[in-house]
């Protein structure tokens, strides 16, 4: 919460309303469903203050939709924000200061797989630690996972150039 | 004067939101609403931070209107489903859910201590950031299938990418015009000065009625 500037608030705000819109669209792969999260674009906007930007929209969905619930709701934030996070911490500055546009282009959606990629292998940690009898379960999500992150990917790397292009200081 | 006089009967105490007893209602109500899948614990807990928490500033009359057209739902629920006790306990468990959520949302914009400003801020400008969205989303989207109903392969990512990008853009703009306007009317703040912590008789009945809906749960599972 400290990261978090009043001038950044609003910003932050609607990147969680993007982030509670996009988590609502459920893809069906296989057994597993898995959701776009846009998690890439909002760590290399935010930084840090993508916690508390995440912490909201997965609250409102547990008050609202019973998507996720309160006692996970932790966990949640973490699964989700980390790897945004993680993100920003390796591409944030290249791709944010990045004038080579094929090299910002290849980092953007590097970014995007691997934010998605690193939640999923997080997820399927957490259940396999949960209970050993999840580990089918965690194999079916960490594979489901694959399709979204290059569907992701792309998407990041689509969004960070038009916003380079068009609104380079929102990044 | 007949005003003045039913006013003088309606027990008028103030409420201190500072207490840790606030905090404390507080947990409960987090812990009910996870275990929202059954009804008694649901009904029962909530009893407590209705009584404590939440009332106060005309609970009643604000979800009035609510409760009375989810009383048609829950009607039609009743008739139609398949087994009348089974219809009885959705149809409360339907009430009691919309009823505490919609308490949540009231809440969130009044002063509460332990919950931090920026938090608050976040909270409120987010539900207001969705309807913002599907505004720009909804006038993007329109035009997008009026203009390339077929996309196809990378151009189909493409369009998805730059129209986020673009309604998040513009939606941008219209936030912080949104958050400059709250500012300058008296912020967030502002939403406090209005609010008189007082317990009223409304606020009575309104506690008997979650009462009468925990009797009737119970009264069917001994039944």
């Amino acid at each position: 919460m400290k990261a978090l500037k009043s001038g950044k608030l609003v910003r932050t705000a609607l990147l969680s309303s993007a982030f509670f819109l996009a988590s609502l669209i459920n893809i069906k792969v296989g057994a597993a469903s898995t959701h776009l999260t846009l998690i890439a674009p909002m760590g290399i906007i935010l930084g840090w203050s993508v916690f508390p930007a995440v912490f909201v929209a997965l609250l409102l969905q547990a008050v609202l939709f019973q998507f996720g619930g309160l006692v996970v709701l932790g966990v949640n934030v973490l699964d989700m924000a980390l790897p945004g996070l993680i993100v920003y911490i390796i591409f944030g500055r290249s791709i944010k200061n990045g004038t080579n546009k094929f090299l910002t282009s290849a980092l953007s959606f590097l970014a995007g797989a691997l934010a998605v990629m690193v939640g999923a292998l997080m997820l399927s940690t957490f259940l396999y630690a949960t209970d050993n009898n999840f580990l089918s379960m965690a194999e079916i999500l960490l594979l489901a996972h694959i399709p979204l992150a290059l569907i992701e990917g792309i998407i990041t790397l689509f969004f960070i150039a038009w916003l380079k292009r068009s609104a380079p200081d929102f990044l | 004067m007949c005003e003045n006089f039913a006013l003088h009967f309606i027990p008028d105490f103030a409420f201190d939101f500072k207490s840790d007893t606030s905090k404390f209602c507080l947990v409960i109500f987090a812990c009910v609403i996870s275990f929202l899948k059954d009804p008694r614990a649901l009904i029962l807990a909530s009893i407590l931070p209705a009584a404590l928490f939440f009332i106060g500033d005309n609970i009643f009359k604000k979800l009035l209107r609510l409760n009375i057209i989810n009383l048609f739902a829950v009607i039609i629920i009743i008739i139609t489903w398949p087994d009348f006790k089974t219809g009885i306990e959705a149809g409360i468990l339907i009430t009691v859910r919309m009823n505490l959520i919609c308490i949540i949302f009231l809440r969130i914009g009044f002063n509460i201590p332990f919950v931090p400003e920026k938090l608050r801020v976040l909270i409120i400008m987010t539900v207001r950031g969705v309807f913002i969205l599907r505004e720009r989303f909804y006038a993007s989207l329109m035009s997008l299938r009026l203009r390339a109903k077929n996309l196809r392969g990378l151009l189909k990512f493409k369009t998805i990418a730059y129209l986020i990008a673009s309604g998040l853009l513009r939606g941008s703009e219209r936030s912080e015009r949104i958050y400059q306007v709250i500012e300058m009317r008296g912020g967030f703040k502002g939403f406090n000065q209005d609010i008189k912590n007082k317990f009223n008789l409304r606020d009575v009945l309104y506690i008997l009625i979650f009462t009468i809906y925990a009797g009737v749960i119970i009264f069917l599972n001994a039944a």
